[in-house]
């Protein structure tokens, strides 16, 4: 294509592509310059150094990376990483797959109607409010559910304090709060199932569970794995709020993890250099699974996000 | 049209975009204008889960630029985060020009401007207020001081008891360990709902209750590093007698004695739980009981918390452990531009213990009045809301002793420590160091930058020595792995630690 054409064209299409200039300009601005600051990662950076003094200060190579990988708890917090986040897939992720399936199948309109709004509102719950609500449920100074435990004859013991107990109060909180706001894709996808596919399939013979099984799933599949491939793009992203807000050092050992891990050297010890390269090792992890999901994606005949 | 409703949207879109990153150039200013963070303790202490009334806090700014020519503004921190928000204010690069924090973790990441020549300058009233104790722990080896003091040796974890619960059941209020554990099972069967000890892990000014109430009962230095026969400092957890105490916490924690919460808890839920009247021996920082104490009264009427005359015993002594003039103070930015307002305005406060009190309690006639300016006597006339303290820059024993009241508000938290009775000589409860011990190596300061460089393994001892000892005491761990524990901590870089420590230690003592 010649130069000539191409100014032919961003001449006709100027408006679209100045439309799309604030766009790019907030990915260039927050997205793209920041990653400048992790060169932080290679050096010895002291909180108050300025631009100057980080770009002039001696490189100190993969030291701080050693340092992470060489950690006591290197691979309890890259366990607790991987499992909290398959956790999150597993029933985040596949939760409002079911609950979008029992929804469609509610016949009544102002019934399915409320349970999606109900289903939405806790998603529009902040952080912090949901870890106030799960602490005043389990606080064993009249929390509802030690109450409840005692009164079937139980022994109600702290739940958020017990490595046992922690990862299931976790994943139930994120589950409740998202689970109904997780299920609009894929109603949309179910609203557009020809419906002239169940009528042939109740012709011949299929119940409804048949129907959901060869008709609906198969229907809104190009949806679940465009949904899963976004979700394991952030999964690493996800979810370390909420258990920075509920965990204690008492179940470190299940529940500490890198974004944690980074919080607490970064933010609490002040070692910029070191929480920096911890989340950069986060960051090249978030990138392989990205590409190994979508080249799962294409080997397996679904959507993929890029060739 | 068309197109100016497209030039319009990416105008709009663009502004959008950067909106958030502009900043207020400011105005050329005449005064000196300065931002403190009031994370001394005063405002979460009074109600941090509410804020102050604008309308007074700009009353206390005015009051304060009138008097020194300093416009001063506070930023009030997060409770429970304080620290947390702090760090993110100095990182973003925001206006902050002084706040309170332990000067070793800052000074050696050069993020504090010492203060020998400003406090020699401005600051005489500062000197004077303080004990030399208390200016040589905010002291370098050097001589340099980085801040302003926040404390003196103090009895910050006495073991506050409900004598009436003692007094109901006919028991005498417990002196020792025997007759707590006694106390507990009393409470435990007869009280339901009652819990018979409220203890913290990590609470405020670096208080962690469970230890520093109780250690020294089982150990020979209580809450502290020690001085080994091998000429080294050793941490707390290999003192003869340390795997006895967690054993007796993990025998309490299995009995119900100990609430199940302690190692998640934060001062709102602390106050709430004592001031609900449940609490049947506290040892969590003191004035969690001493402040809201009217509420605990007016909540549970003939409630009567008090702590052992003498102090706990155990077999190896005094069980608490005093907690030594600190390393906190309030520090001034490497980056302030305004150093010498700064210690202004502290000189305002320090200078006037009614200057003080005006910045504790607000405006005159507000909260609170005089009754004797001349002799510092003032009364309170209302609970503390509208203002929480944001301008009390100056706390500390010496500025909150030099005044006095009768009002019931406040009577336990000012008998504790001895508000008004500096001119009688009267030791106050919470400098009667007779009933504690003192940590061995009280006034030395550890170099962070040096921890860093020496002990790599620094963080993970941290975790482990914290994370374990709560596994311990609450049984996810069985005592008899204790000694694995321990090879563990070696194993991760114990000796490096024992090694840097010592150095530090041996180089200031």
């Amino acid at each position: 294509m010649s130069i000539t054409l191409i100014k032919k064209k961003i001449q006709r299409d100027k408006f679209l592509y100045l439309l799309m200039l604030p766009g790019l300009l907030y990915f260039l601005l927050f997205r793209y310059l920041p990653l400048l600051g992790t060169l932080v990662a290679f050096k010895d950076v002291a909180p108050f150094d300025n631009a100057a003094t980080i770009i002039a200060s001696k490189w100190v190579g993969l030291k701080h990376f050693e340092s992470f990988i060489s950690s006591h708890y290197f691979w309890n917090i890259m366990s607790n990483t991987f499992a909290l986040a398959g956790l999150r897939m597993i029933f985040e992720f596949f939760c409002p797959v079911l609950l979008a399936l029992l929804i469609n199948e509610v016949r009544n309109k102002y019934l399915k109607k409320t349970i999606q709004t109900i289903s939405y509102m806790p998603f529009f719950l902040s952080n912090i409010v949901l870890a106030g609500l799960v602490f005043q449920l389990l606080t064993m100074n009249n929390g509802v559910i030690p109450a409840i435990v005692e009164s079937l004859g139980g022994d109600a013991i702290y739940y958020l304090g017990d490595s046992r107990y922690f990862r299931t109060v976790l994943i139930s909180a994120i589950v409740w709060r998202n689970i109904g706001w997780g299920t609009i894709v894929y109603l949309a996808a179910l609203s557009g199932i020809d419906p002239q596919l169940y009528e042939a399939a109740r012709i011949d013979g299929a119940n409804r569970f048949r129907q959901t099984l060869y008709i609906t799933i198969p229907s809104i599949s190009f949806a679940i794995a465009i949904m899963f491939i976004l979700r394991i793009s952030v999964i690493l992203n996800q979810g370390w709020e909420e258990t920075l807000l509920l965990y204690n050092p008492g179940v470190y050992s299940v529940a500490d993890i890198i974004d944690t891990y980074v919080w607490r050297m970064g933010l609490e010890q002040m070692r910029y250099s070191f929480a920096t390269a911890v989340g950069f090792f986060k960051s090249i992890l978030a990138l392989v699974l990205v590409v190994a999901s979508n080249v799962i994606a294409k080997k397996s005949g679904q959507q993929s996000m890029y060739k | 049209m068309k197109k100016v409703v497209v030039l319009l949207t990416i105008v709009l879109l663009s502004v959008n975009v950067f909106a958030s990153g502009s900043q207020d150039a400011g105005e050329e200013q005449s005064v000196p204008k300065i931002v403190i963070y009031n994370n001394n303790g005063v405002i979460s202490g009074a109600g941090g889960e509410t804020t102050s009334s604008p309308e007074i806090i700009a009353e206390m700014r005015a009051w304060v630029l009138a008097e020194t020519g300093v416009d001063v503004e506070v930023i009030a921190p997060v409770v429970g985060q304080e620290s947390q928000k702090l760090n993110l204010l100095l990182a973003s690069g925001a206006q902050v020009d002084a706040f309170w924090g332990n000067w070793p973790d800052f000074a050696s990441r050069n993020m504090i401007l010492p203060l020998n020549d400003l406090i020699e300058e401005y600051g005489s009233s500062i000197i004077s207020s303080w004990p030399k104790e208390s200016f040589a722990a905010m002291s370098d080896p050097n001589g340099t001081m980085w801040g302003i003091p926040r404390s003196t040796p103090f009895m910050g974890n006495p073991l506050f008891l409900r004598a009436d619960w003692a007094e109901k059941y006919s028991l005498e209020v417990p002196e020792t360990i025997e007759e707590l554990e006694e106390y507990f099972a009393v409470i435990k069967k007869n009280e339901p709902g009652a819990i018979p000890l409220l203890a913290e892990m990590k609470g405020k000014h670096g208080s962690s209750g469970i230890f520093q109430t109780f250690l020294g009962a089982f150990t020979e230095y209580g809450a502290s590093n020690w001085l080994d026969k091998d000429g080294k400092i050793k941490p707390q957890e290999l003192q003869t007698g340390y795997k006895e105490f967690v054993q007796k916490m993990n025998e309490w924690y299995k009995a119900g004695y100990i609430y199940p919460e302690f190692a998640s808890l934060n001062r709102n839920i602390v106050r709430d739980l004592i001031k609900s009247g449940k609490v049947a021996a506290n040892a969590t920082w003191y004035s969690n009981v001493t402040v809201p104490y009217a509420t605990t009264e007016s909540n549970n009427p003939g409630i009567n918390m008090i702590f052992p005359e003498g102090g706990l015993s155990g077999e190896y002594g005094k069980a608490e452990t005093i907690k030594p003039a600190g390393v906190e103070g309030m520090l001034i930015s490497a980056r302030s531009e305004h150093p010498e307002a700064v210690i202004k305005v502290m000189e305002f406060f320090y200078s006037n213990p009614g200057n003080h009190q005006v910045a504790y309690m607000g405006p005159e006639n507000g909260l609170w009045k005089w009754t004797n300016k001349d002799k510092l006597q003032f009364e309170i006339l209302k609970d503390r809301t509208g203002y929480l303290g944001d301008y009390a820059f100056a706390m500390g024993l010496p500025m909150e002793r030099a005044v006095s009241t009768d009002s019931p508000q406040m009577a336990k938290h000012f008998a504790y420590l001895g508000v008004g009775t500096v001119a009688s000589g009267i030791t106050p409860d919470g400098l009667d160091y007779s009933r504690g011990k003192m940590p061995v190596d009280a006034g030395v300061v550890y170099d962070p930058q040096v921890i860093e460089n020496d002990i790599p393994g620094f963080a993970d001892l941290q975790r482990m020595r914290e994370e374990e000892v709560i596994k311990f005491i609450m049984g996810a761990r069985p005592m008899g792995e204790w000694d694995n524990f321990i090879e563990e901590l070696y194993s991760i870089g114990l000796n490096d630690w024992i090694n840097a420590y010592t150095e530090m230690f041996k180089s200031q003592k």
